[in-house]
Parts: C-alpha cells; structure tokens; sequence
C-alpha cells in the first residue's frame, strides 16, 4: 500500500514540474498535461510500482486524488 | 538455408515537417510535435503514387544497387495494409511491373509494424521447404492514404515508404529462430474503416487508441524480447543491436529503458523518418548498416509489433 504522500512525492518526482501539487490538483491543470500525458502515468505506474494500470482509471480521474484511490482501490 | 542477403528501401519526394503540420491549426507547434513524437520529418506520396509504386521503387533500387538479377527471383511477398485495389493481388501487379519471370509467386499479406519479421518467417519457411530459392520480400505503406488532413497526432507519426529485402538459399543461415503471437481483442484499437465493406464510412475512418496500443507495447514488447532470446539460447547481454519497430518516441524510449538497454546497443532513426510501420524495421537495418553500427558478424535483435495486435521478431546474425 503506497501512502498518499509517497504517491505525490513519485508523481512529482517523475511527471510533473510543479512543486505546489496536492491530492486536490486537477490533472489537465498540470503544465505537462496533453494527450500523450496518459501514456506517461501509464509508464509511471508500471515503473514505480509494477502495476498495469486501466487507461479508463486514467481518463475518468479528474483530480490526483481520484487517480490515486481508483488506482490503489482507496474508498 | 535462408539467408537474408540485401536491403534497400525507398522514400517518396514529398516532405512533410513539423511546420508543415501546424499550418492550419493553433493546437500544435512544430517544437511542441518534436518533444512529444520524436519526429521531424515524415513522408508523403503524390497523388498519383500508391504502394504497388513504393514497392517498386524499393525493389528496383535493390536490383541495381546490388546488381541483382531479377530473372533470379522466383517469389514475392508483399505487405501492405493499403494495397492498389481490394483486387487483383498487388503482388501480381508488381510481377508484371518489374518484368519478374512467370514461374515466380507472388503473395500479398496484410500485416502493419509486425509484417517485416512476419516477411522473414514466410521466406524462411518458403525457402526451408524447398520452395523457393531467392525471395523478394517487399514492405509498402502509404498510412497517409487511411488519414484524414485534419488528424494532427496520426498525421504527426506515419511516413510513406517501402522496403526491399532479398533473402536467399545459402550454405548458411543467418535468421535465427522466432517468437511471434496475436491478441485480436486488440483490433479495435488500430483500426481504419476507410472503403471497407463492414463500414464504408469516410468520416473518422482512421482510429487509435493511443494509451491501449502503448499499453500493449509497454507490457508485450518487453517480455518478447526475453523470449527471443531464449528461444535462440542467448543471454541478453550477447545482442549486440536492438532494433524495434520504431513506433514513436515515447514507444521507444519507455522500451529502451524497461529492458535497460544501453544506448549504444539501441538504434532509432525515426526522427527523419517517422513511423512507416512494415517498413520501419528493414529502413532502420539500412541504416544501421550504412552507419556502421552493425559489423560482421554480429547479433541483431528485431521486433515488430503493433495493430492487430500482431507481433514477431528474430535475431539476424551478420
């Protein structure tokens, strides 16, 4: 179980340039957000932490949050 | 035994750059297609210039730069996803075109990004079972044909171009064993409907489904590439050159660093190129031997995958 901290902190630290990044940011507000964005949480998903990731998960999450709990089945 | 003897490739006159790209839209900048694809320039046909040309133009770009005779040839197999018409079959046009002997096959087989080393496997085949003596196998798309004008991202990837391969009957062999597969769940990922029977609709008639068909690659490719390798009875570290059918940018690179490749031991020309699927790998063989990047002797490692899903791949010994 990867801790919601953590998540931020490899999210950060391989997808996004911003410091200022919460549970609470919506995704397409992110600067590197574009259509290929979803292919790179794809990739970070499976690097970070072994897991093949639905892209439904991906396209249906608006916040980091949702990503996050959907992604780790989180309720 | 079969051995896979010459490659030539052709490329059409007509460039299209990043700038060209961006000309009637504001979504994308040329800098913008450069960062995320990974490539420069792609290319185009005429109006008038259709795969049966390409293929043409490979095979006789083979002929004279090898100095091959082509009363040799006693089959063809060819590969396109966009053939001349629905029928007759292109590889009988391309017969009679380049002045081949009567007595010579001649096959289309519709393949994308795995149909260079699915070619490969039908000429050794053709040739372990004494069928054939000098095959010509030729990899022709024209993707641009399937796209429409406004479809920026499809636009931005595929290239035009065709390949030309002789493989031969020789005292020695130097295409290895495969590992190939197919997942049709995968079809409606990559798909274009353009003029066909089951959906003659000419709107939106090229699809992909860009995240599934990485997701395809990011978890296949990898674990393909370890069976190749075993299957031959190699260990990883004695491929001297991985070439993967070069997909895109983003494709590549999240390979390159799943399998830790060392740089040196990856090659990628798509930059220039783009993604002329069939043919991308025989073009980036071309290249890599015209670079010097392959020296005798050496293990060379090729993968095609992609719609379908299809995938193949060997390793070439040179």
């Amino acid at each position: 179980m990867i801790e919601a901290g953590q998540f931020i902190d490899d999210f950060k630290e391989i997808l996004v340039e911003e410091e200022d990044i919460s549970l609470k940011t919506n995704l397409k507000d992110l600067d590197s957000y574009d259509s290929l964005f979803v292919l790179e949480i794809i990739q970070f998903f499976d690097e970070k932490y072994s897991m093949n990731i639905e892209v439904q998960i991906i396209q249906e999450s608006v916040t980091l949050e949702d990503l996050y709990k959907r992604s780790f089945n989180i309720n | 035994m079969a051995y896979l003897k010459y490659i030539s490739y052709f490329l059409p006159e007509n460039k299209l750059s990043n700038n060209d790209l961006c000309e009637d839209t504001n979504d994308f900048t040329a800098e913008k297609i450069l960062h995320k694809v990974g490539i420069s320039n792609r290319y185009r046909v005429n109006s008038n210039q259709f795969s049966s040309d390409l293929g043409c133009s490979a095979a006789e770009k083979l002929f004279k730069e090898y100095k091959v005779d082509k009363a040799d040839i006693d089959f063809i197999l060819f590969c396109t996803q966009s053939p001349d018409y629905p029928l007759p079959t292109t590889a009988c046009i391309i017969q009679n075109k380049l002045g081949l002997n009567k007595n010579c096959g001649a096959l289309d087989y519709n393949l994308g990004c795995s149909g260079f080393t699915y070619g490969l496997m039908i000429a050794k085949s053709l040739i372990d079972s004494s069928i054939a003596n000098n095959i010509l196998l030729i990899t022709s798309e024209t993707y641009s044909l399937h796209l429409e004008k406004s479809d920026i991202s499809n636009n931005s990837i595929f290239s035009d171009a065709a390949s030309a391969s002789l493989i031969t009957n020789c005292s020695k062999n130097n295409i290895l064993d495969f590992i190939y597969g197919t997942d049709g769940s995968g079809a409606k990922n990559l798909i274009s409907k353009k003029n066909s029977f089951k959906n003659s609709s000419s709107k939106n008639s090229f699809f992909m489904n860009g995240a599934e068909v990485f997701k395809f690659t990011l978890f296949e490719v990898p674990a393909l590439v370890k069976k190749i390798i075993e299957k031959n009875g190699l260990n990883f570290e004695d491929i001297d050159l991985f070439i993967f059918h070069q997909a895109s940018k983003v494709v590549l690179n999240a390979i390159k660093r799943k399998l830790k490749i060392p740089d040196e031991k990856f090659f990628n020309n798509i930059i220039d190129i783009g993604n002329t699927v069939s043919s991308t790998i025989p073009v980036a063989l071309k290249d890599a031997i015209s670079k010097k990047k392959i020296k005798k002797g050496q293990l060379v490692l090729i993968v095609g995958f992609g719609v379908g899903y299809s995938w193949a791949g060997t390793i070439i010994r040179f």
